[in-house]
C-alpha cells in the first residue's frame, strides 16, 4: 500500500489492489498499548480500508507521511512537569509543562485519572481532553512532590 | 480572563466579547454588528497559543494579538468546514487561493461550532438551512451555561467547568461563610449554644483554682489554725462540688442545643440538596456518575452539618479554653507560665506537621481502599459474567493484588502514625516535667505566696487543659479543608442553574391538540458529531408515526427533543404552532406520556407505579387502566393483588408484565401526545398479542411517536419515518416502503420479518 500527500493536504491511499481512496484517516487501535502498531486506515465515513501492522514496516517517506498526519490530527499533550496540582475547591487544578507547551486545566474526578497497566497515567481533563504522564519513575523529584497527594 | 458584559453597538447586542479581545481588537469593529466568535487555543502546530475571530456579516476578522490580525473578506470564502481529528478539531476555510485553519482543543468545541454556524449562513452552500429562526436570547443564556458566565461579585469569567461556582470567590472561608448561612434560621439556638459554650470552658478551668486553694489553704496551709483549714477545705470542696455539678449541667444543655440544631441543619441541607437535583437538567446528570451525586445528598451534608454545628463551637471553645488556661497561669506566677508555655511552639508546629502528613497520607489510603472496593462492585454486579467465563479465580487475583497494596499503604499510615504519636505526647509530657522541676526548685529555694505546692497544683493542671485543645487547633486547618471540599461539592450542586430556559412569561394551556412540528431542526450532544440534522416534519394531532432506523440513526434525540429533556441546536420544534421552549416545561411535560423500552417501576406497590402520573386518581379508574392495559388480570393473580411490592427488593415481574404496567400508567396519566419505545426484544406471542392490544388502545386519539421495532407496530403506524444519520432519508406509509429498492426501511423490515419467522419456528 501506498499513501500520496495531496496538495490540499489530504492523503489518498493506493491500495494494493489498484483500487485508490481519497482522503483517508488514520486511527490507533490501541493507542496507549501500542502506538506504532494496528494503525486502522479509514475512509471519509469511518470504515476501515487497511490497517498497518507496524509503523516500522513502511518505507522511510511513506511513515513520515502518515506520522505527520497522526501528529497534525490528534492532540494528546505529552505531561513533562508538574508545577503544581491544587485540590483546594474540590477538584484538582493541575499546572503543568507539556510537549505542546504550558497549561493549566481541571480534573473534576479522581477517577479521571487512569493507571494505565505499563505504569503511565492518563488524565482527562474538565473540558474532554485527554493528557498523557509519564511513570512516576520518570518524573523529575518536584513534579512527583506536586502529583503523589492526588494519585 | 475578564469579560465584559452587554457591549451595545449601534443598537446590536454584541455577544459578550472577552474585554481582553475588544482591547486586542482596538476599534477595528467600528460599527460593525458582530455576528459570531470563537477562542481558539492551538496552533498550526498542535502548540497551546491563544488567539480568537470574529465575524460580521462582511468580514472573518482573525486576531492573535493587538498587532497581528488578519482579515478575511466573507465574499472570498468558498467553504467552511469543520474536520474532526482525536482531541482537537479544525475550522477549515477555503479561499479562492488558500486554506486557513483554526485549531482548537476539546476546551473551545462548542464555540466553534457555533462561529461554524454562523459563518455557514453567509456562504453560499445550499446545504446549510438560512431561514433558521434561532431566537437571539437562547445563545446568549447557552454560552451563559456554558463557559463565558461571568461572577457577579469579582467580574471574572467561570469557566464551564467549574458549574457556575466562581472558582476565585468560592475559595474555602468564603464558602464557609455561605455555610453558616444554612444556620441562619437557628441563630437564637447558634447563640445560645455559643453563650453555654463560653460559660462551659469557664466551669472546666475552675477546678484547676479550686484544687490551688485547696493544697495552700486548706491542706499545706501551715500559717493557718487546723480548725480554719478543715473550715477551707469545706468550702473548696462545696465549690468543687457546685463548679463539677455547675459544668455537667451546662454541659449537657449546651450538647442538647448543638444536637438540635445540627440534626435541622442537616435535615435542611439535605432538602436542599436533594430538590435542587431535581430542578437540573438531563445534561447535568448525564456528565455525573449517580454515586457521586448520591454521596452529595447524604455523606457530603452530613460532614457539612458536623463542621457547622460541632467543629465551629469547638473551635471557638479550644480558643477560649487557651485564653483562660494563660490568663490564669500568668495571674498566679508569671515567671512560671513563661517556662510552662515555652515549649508550646514546639507542640503546635509538631502537632501542625503531623495533622498535615497524616491527611495526606490518609487521602492516598482512602484512593488504596476505593480502588479495592471498585473490584468487588464490578465483580458483583457482574457476577453472572464472572460465572458464565469461569473468571472467578482472575477476580479474585485482581481483588488480592489490591488488598495486598492496600495493606501495603495501611502499615506504611501506621508506622507514621506510630513513630510520632510518641514523639507528640513525649514532648507534651517532658513540658509537665519542665513544670516539677523548675516550679519544685522555685517552691525549695524561693518559697512566697507566689511559688507554692499549690500554684506547682495548679499549672500542672492547666498545662495538662491546654495540651488537648493546641491539638485540636492545629488540626482545624485540615478540618477546614475537608469541609471546605464538602461544601464546595454540595454548592456544585446548589448553584448549578435549574432546568435551562424556562423563561418567565412561559405559556400555560388549557389543553393541547397534539399537533407536532420540526422545523430545520438540527442537534449534538455536547458538541459533538450531529445526532440530528435538518429534520422537518409535521404530525397532525391524532397521528400515529413510527419512528425507524439503525441504531445510533437518531430516533432516540427525536424523542428526547420533543420531551424537551434536551433542546435544540439549530431550527425549532412546535407544538399547536408554538415553540415548545415557549411552554411551561412543567405543563408541557404533563401533556407528554411516555412508555419505555425497560419500564422502570419504584419501590412500591403496583397500584403506586400506575398512579405516579396521576397521584390523585382512585383505585376505579387505576383498575380500569390496568384493565385497558391488559395488566388486571395478572395483577390480581398475585397474593398481593395490587398491593404487591414491586421494584427494587420487590416481586419480580417479567418483561412483558413490567411494560404492562407501564402502559397502565401511561393510560391513567392519559396525555394528548404520546411517545412509545418499544422493546428490541421478542416475547412469546401470546404476550406479545395482549400487549399490541394494549397499545391499540393506548394509542387510539392520540398523537403518538412510536421507536417502532414490531411487525404490527410498523404496518399499524399512519406513517413511517425512517431516519439515517440524523437525516430523514425516507416517509410513507409500511406499504409504500416496504418494496422499496435499496430502501433502508425495505431492509429492516426483511430482517425483522425474518427474525420473527424464526421465532415462530422455535
Amino acid at each position: 500500500m501506498r499513501f500520496i500527500l495531496e496538495p490540499d493536504g489530504t492523503i489518498t491511499l493506493l491500495g494494493t489492489d489498484g483500487q485508490t481512496t481519497r482522503d483517508v484517516r488514520f486511527r490507533r487501535a490501541f493507542p496507549w498499548s501500542k502506538p506504532r502498531q494496528y494503525i486502522s486506515v479509514r475512509d471519509e465515513k469511518g470504515k476501515e480500508q487497511t490497517m498497518i501492522r507496524s509503523l516500522d514496516e513502511l518505507e522511510e517517506s511513506e511513515r513520515t507521511i502518515v506520522e505527520t498526519w497522526l501528529d497534525q490530527n490528534s492532540f494528546i499533550p505529552l505531561i513533562r512537569r508538574v508545577e503544581k496540582v491544587n485540590t483546594d475547591f474540590g477538584y484538582q487544578e493541575w499546572q503543568v509543562e507539556t510537549d505542546r507547551g504550558k497549561v493549566t486545566f481541571r480534573v473534576q474526578e479522581r477517577e479521571d485519572i487512569r493507571f494505565l497497566p505499563d505504569g503511565r497515567f492518563s488524565i482527562k481533563d474538565a473540558d474532554g481532553n485527554i493528557y498523557a504522564m509519564p511513570r512516576l519513575s520518570d518524573l523529575d523529584p518536584m513534579s512527583l512532590k506536586a502529583v503523589e497527594p492526588v494519585l | 480572563m475578564i469579560y465584559q458584559k452587554d457591549v451595545s453597538r449601534g443598537g446590536q447586542i454584541v455577544p459578550d466579547l472577552p474585554r481582553e479581545l475588544h482591547a486586542q481588537l482596538n476599534g477595528e469593529l467600528a460599527d460593525e454588528p458582530v455576528l459570531g466568535w470563537s477562542e481558539f487555543d492551538l496552533d498550526s502546530r498542535n502548540r497551546f497559543s491563544r488567539s480568537f475571530a470574529i465575524l460580521t456579516p462582511t468580514r472573518l476578522i482573525e486576531v492573535h494579538s493587538e498587532k497581528h490580525k488578519t482579515i478575511i473578506p466573507i465574499a472570498d470564502i468558498r467553504s467552511a468546514k469543520v474536520s474532526e481529528g482525536l482531541g482537537m478539531d479544525r475550522l477549515i476555510l477555503q479561499t479562492q487561493d488558500r486554506r486557513i485553519e483554526f485549531r482548537y482543543s476539546r476546551r473551545f468545541r462548542r464555540d466553534a461550532v457555533r462561529l461554524h454556524r454562523h459563518l455557514s449562513r453567509l456562504l453560499p452552500d445550499e446545504s446549510t438551512p438560512k431561514d433558521e429562526v434561532r431566537p437571539s436570547w437562547l445563545e446568549k443564556i447557552e454560552r451563559q451555561a456554558e463557559q463565558q458566565q461571568i461572577c457577579d461579585k469579582c467580574g471574572h469569567a467561570i469557566p464551564g467547568y467549574a458549574d457556575s461556582v466562581c472558582p476565585r470567590c468560592s475559595q474555602s472561608r468564603k464558602i464557609l461563610w455561605r455555610l453558616l448561612e444554612v444556620a441562619r434560621p437557628y441563630r437564637t439556638l447558634v447563640i445560645a449554644a455559643v453563650v453555654l459554650t463560653l460559660i462551659h470552658a469557664g466551669f472546666t478551668a475552675l477546678p484547676g483554682v479550686v484544687q490551688k486553694h485547696i493544697v495552700d489553704d486548706a491542706i499545706v496551709g501551715t500559717s493557718l489554725s487546723v480548725s480554719q483549714r478543715v473550715q477551707n477545705l469545706v468550702f473548696w470542696a462545696l465549690i468543687f462540688a457546685l463548679v463539677v455539678v455547675g459544668s455537667e449541667v451546662i454541659g449537657g444543655g449546651r450538647m442538647a442545643i448543638l444536637a438540635k440544631v445540627g440534626t435541622c441543619v442537616a435535615r435542611d441541607l439535605r432538602h436542599k440538596v436533594y430538590q435542587h437535583l431535581h430542578s437540573l437538567s438531563l445534561r447535568f446528570f448525564a456528565k455525573r456518575r449517580t454515586g457521586s451525586l448520591i454521596t452529595r445528598v447524604t455523606n457530603d451534608t452530613d460532614r457539612l452539618w458536623d463542621f457547622i454545628v460541632f467543629s465551629s463551637v469547638n473551635v471557638v471553645r479550644d480558643v477560649l479554653m487557651i485564653m483562660v488556661a494563660v490568663s490564669v497561669m500568668f495571674y498566679y506566677n508569671w515567671q512560671l507560665a513563661f517556662i510552662a508555655l515555652s515549649p508550646l511552639p514546639v507542640i503546635a508546629g509538631v502537632t501542625w506537621w503531623r495533622g498535615r502528613k497524616m491527611h495526606k497520607i490518609f487521602g492516598r489510603l482512602w484512593t488504596y481502599w476505593s480502588r479495592m472496593s471498585a473490584v468487588v462492585g464490578d465483580a458483583m454486579s457482574g457476577v453472572r459474567v464472572v460465572k458464565a467465563f469461569a473468571g472467578e479465580k482472575r477476580e479474585i487475583a485482581r481483588f488480592d493484588e489490591r488488598n495486598e497494596a492496600y495493606t501495603i499503604k495501611e502499615q506504611e499510615v501506621n508506622r507514621t502514625w506510630f513513630v510520632l504519636q510518641p514523639v507528640v505526647s513525649g514532648i507534651m509530657r517532658l513540658s509537665m516535667l519542665l513544670i516539677w522541676v523548675v516550679g519544685g526548685y522555685l517552691v525549695i529555694y524561693h518559697p512566697n505566696e507566689r511559688n507554692t505546692v499549690g500554684t506547682l497544683m495548679l499549672f500542672t493542671f492547666y498545662v495538662g487543659m491546654f495540651f488537648q485543645p493546641i491539638g485540636e487547633l492545629a488540626n482545624s486547618a485540615r478540618m477546614v479543608t475537608r469541609a471546605a471540599s464538602s461544601a464546595q461539592r454540595v454548592f456544585e450542586v446548589l448553584d448549578t442553574p435549574p432546568e435551562v430556559y424556562t423563561r418567565s412569561n412561559a405559556i400555560h394551556k388549557q389543553s393541547v391538540e397534539g399537533k407536532i412540528e420540526f422545523r430545520n431542526v438540527g442537534f449534538s450532544y455536547e458538541g459533538s458529531q450531529p445526532a440530528l440534522v435538518d429534520v422537518n416534519i409535521q404530525i397532525e394531532p391524532g397521528e400515529m408515526v413510527g419512528l425507524c432506523g439503525h441504531s445510533g440513526a437518531g430516533k432516540s434525540t427525536f424523542v428526547n427533543l420533543i420531551c424537551r429533556f434536551y433542546d435544540v441546536t439549530e431550527g425549532q420544534i412546535l407544538i399547536d404552532g408554538v415553540d415548545v421552549r415557549d411552554y411551561d416545561l412543567q405543563w408541557l411535560r404533563q401533556q407528554i406520556g411516555v412508555v419505555l423500552q425497560e419500564p422502570y417501576l419504584f419501590h412500591g406497590t403496583i397500584a403506586e407505579n400506575i398512579r405516579y402520573g396521576r397521584p390523585d386518581a382512585t383505585d376505579e379508574e387505576v383498575m380500569n387502566a390496568a384493565r385497558a392495559a391488559n395488566a388486571h388480570d395478572f395483577i390480581v393473580g398475585f397474593q398481593d393483588g395490587y398491593d404487591t411490592m414491586v421494584g427494587e427488593r420487590g416481586q419480580s415481574l417479567s418483561g412483558g408484565e413490567r411494560q404492562r404496567i407501564s402502559i397502565a400508567r401511561a393510560i391513567l396519566h392519559n396525555p394528548k401526545i404520546l411517545i412509545l419505545d418499544e422493546a428490541t426484544s421478542s416475547l412469546d406471542s401470546e404476550t406479545e398479542r395482549q400487549i399490541q392490544q394494549a397499545m391499540t388502545r393506548l394509542v387510539s386519539g392520540r398523537t403518538t411517536i412510536a421507536i417502532a421495532h414490531r411487525l404490527s407496530t410498523l404496518q399499524a403506524a399512519h406513517r413511517l419515518i425512517v431516519l439515517d444519520k440524523g437525516r430523514i432519508v425516507e416517509e410513507g406509509t409500511h406499504e409504500m416502503l416496504k418494496d422499496k429498492e435499496n430502501g433502508i426501511y425495505a431492509k429492516l423490515f426483511k430482517t425483522q420479518t425474518e427474525m420473527a419467522r424464526q421465532i415462530a419456528l422455535k
